[in-house]
């Protein structure tokens, strides 16, 4: 491990969602790589865990354009690679679904992305990095959840169609994770039962996505449950 | 007497639903931001104005439709477009396609399916996109929001069939020869390519049960085209469009500078159009 760090080029990434599941787990794995993180969440800095890692992190609320601007043009300065992260849902069919969940949801994981990306374009052209959207393994139909399953597939679409445009500045990659074990789903609505004890690791996933953003080509990458178990071999003999 | 909703029903494909229900003897409601447009409409329609990109608004529209008789064909058709470069076209403009194109579709439906104002055996149609088969670089929001809306639509199939008999449907056109289409198209004046709005209109007054509905030979060829090989139509998509498109609208870009050096500047705004 410590060999790879030393030969790996050391990048300033940000990291949104930060404050907890794939995204602190992405932060978690991006420190011990080495690499300058940048993260946001929701939470406040002074309402993190005490072991968390030491990064540069702010508390941004998604759903507030000023609020995402002010982050970008204070807090960026130089930025190889941006992994959003951050999203939310609600397990639940359209029956028992609410008018202004709908529209918070979308804000947060469809409206924000859209904002973080334009807002951030100039700085990832001015280093040929990368932008990382993280969706979900819903994106495709999830009869349980269709706003987010809706919002997921938003952000696939535009991460294609944005792709295309920013082929030869700016590489896009839509990283689509399987269900993970992040307490998301439980926070969801989801009840917890032994499929959950079968999630995928949050700290698989993390390397995962962080790998997956480096691909040559393909916008899309899901994150299945066949490709953990494939890399598990790989993670033993490191 | 069937009961129609159609929403941004005032102009382009969703006027030409207005008519081929009325031809059909339906009684119809049209919700539209267009005030001037709706003022317009044949005799017999109810209007309801509304512009979906103001929350409040959503809301009050969302009210009078919960106060009034169910529906037995509802269309969720109003959409805006803006094409042009992501990172020239303004964030706000994106916001509000959003709200359009994919909020507002998916809280009336919620609101119509707990108000109960969906007739059992009733219909439920979202108008998408082709983008949805090949993308459509030059309008990524868009793209995405259309995307969005169908996956919506495919996760309500079985769960709104199942408990309610209501039969969730989505139509895909190609470039129509309308007016939204025509101020987003990079080539303008090339109408042979296009469908005319009254044969998407008719394509969904007839299927009524399939799920997927892509009128006309061209965009079920493009559709194939888009679902076997999805980098390929990508990259055609990307010659066709957004490359003309770049040409259209100016770039805060080196690579591009040289080439937009001898075309006149022209301001983003002047591609922004909206058509509820």
């Amino acid at each position: 491990m410590k060999r790879q760090t030393a030969n790996r080029l050391l990048r300033t990434y940000l990291v949104t969602g930060a404050s907890s599941g794939i995204g602190l787990a992405v932060v978690k794995q991006l420190c011990a790589q080495g690499h300058r993180v940048i993260g946001t969440g929701r939470r406040s800095g002074t309402s993190l865990p005490v072991d968390y890692p030491d990064i540069d992190y702010r508390a941004v609320d998604l759903t507030e354009a000023a609020a995402i601007e002010r982050f970008i043009d204070d807090q960026i300065v130089g930025l190889d690679r941006a992994i959003l992260c951050a999203g939310a849902g609600f397990y639940r069919g359209i029956e028992e679904e609410c008018v202004s969940d709908v529209e918070h949801i979308v804000s947060i994981n469809f409206t924000a992305q859209i904002r973080l990306a334009h807002g951030l374009y100039g700085k990832l052209a001015a280093r040929h990095g990368r932008l990382g959207l993280v969706g979900s393994v819903a994106h495709k139909r999830a009869a349980a959840m269709p706003v987010y399953a809706a919002t997921k597939a938003a952000l696939d679409g535009f991460g294609r169609a944005l792709a295309l445009e920013w082929q030869d500045r700016v590489a896009v990659r839509v990283l689509h994770p399987g269900p993970t074990r992040t307490g998301m789903a439980e926070r969801a609505g989801r009840p917890a039962d032994w499929l959950t004890k079968l999630m995928l690791p949050p700290h698989a996933v993390a390397d995962m996505v962080i790998d997956g953003l480096e691909a040559d080509r393909g916008y899309r990458r899901t994150i299945s449950y066949g490709r953990y178990l494939a890399r598990l071999p790989l993670r033993a003999v490191r | 007497m069937t009961r129609v909703l159609i929403t941004g029903g005032a102009k382009g494909l969703g006027q030409a639903c207005v008519r081929t229900a009325l031809t059909d003897g339906c009684h119809v409601t049209v919700l539209d931001a267009d005030a001037n447009g709706l003022t317009q409409l044949p005799a017999g329609v109810s209007a309801i104005y509304a512009d979906l990109a103001d929350a409040a608004e959503l809301r009050s529209a969302i009210n009078r439709l919960s106060a009034s008789e169910p529906f037995d064909i509802v269309i969720m058709n109003a959409g805006i477009n803006a094409t042009g470069p992501f990172e020239t076209l303004p964030v706000e403009r994106q916001a509000k396609l959003i709200a359009v194109n994919l909020t507002a579709p998916m809280a009336l439906t919620t609101a119509l399916i707990q108000a109960d104002k969906i007739a059992r055996d009733g219909r439920l149609v979202f108008v998408s996109s082709l983008s949805h088969f090949v993308s459509y670089p030059g309008a990524s929001t868009y793209a995405g929001t259309k995307d969005g809306l169908t996956i919506f639509a495919r996760s309500l199939r079985r769960p709104l069939r199942r408990s309610l008999g209501i039969r969730v449907q989505v139509v895909a056109p190609g470039p129509m020869d309308t007016d939204h289409a025509t101020e987003h198209s990079p080539s303008p004046d090339d109408r042979r390519a296009r469908v005319a709005p009254a044969f998407v209109a008719d394509a969904i007054w007839r299927n009524r049960s399939g799920f997927l509905i892509v009128p006309g030979m061209a965009a079920n060829g493009v559709s194939i085209l888009g679902r076997l090989l999805p980098g390929v139509a990508g990259r055609i998509m990307r010659r066709m469009i957004f490359e003309k498109l770049q040409v259209r609208t100016p770039v805060q870009d080196t690579h591009s500078a040289r080439e937009q050096s001898s075309l006149h500047a022209l301001h983003p705004d002047q591609f922004l159009t909206e058509e509820p």
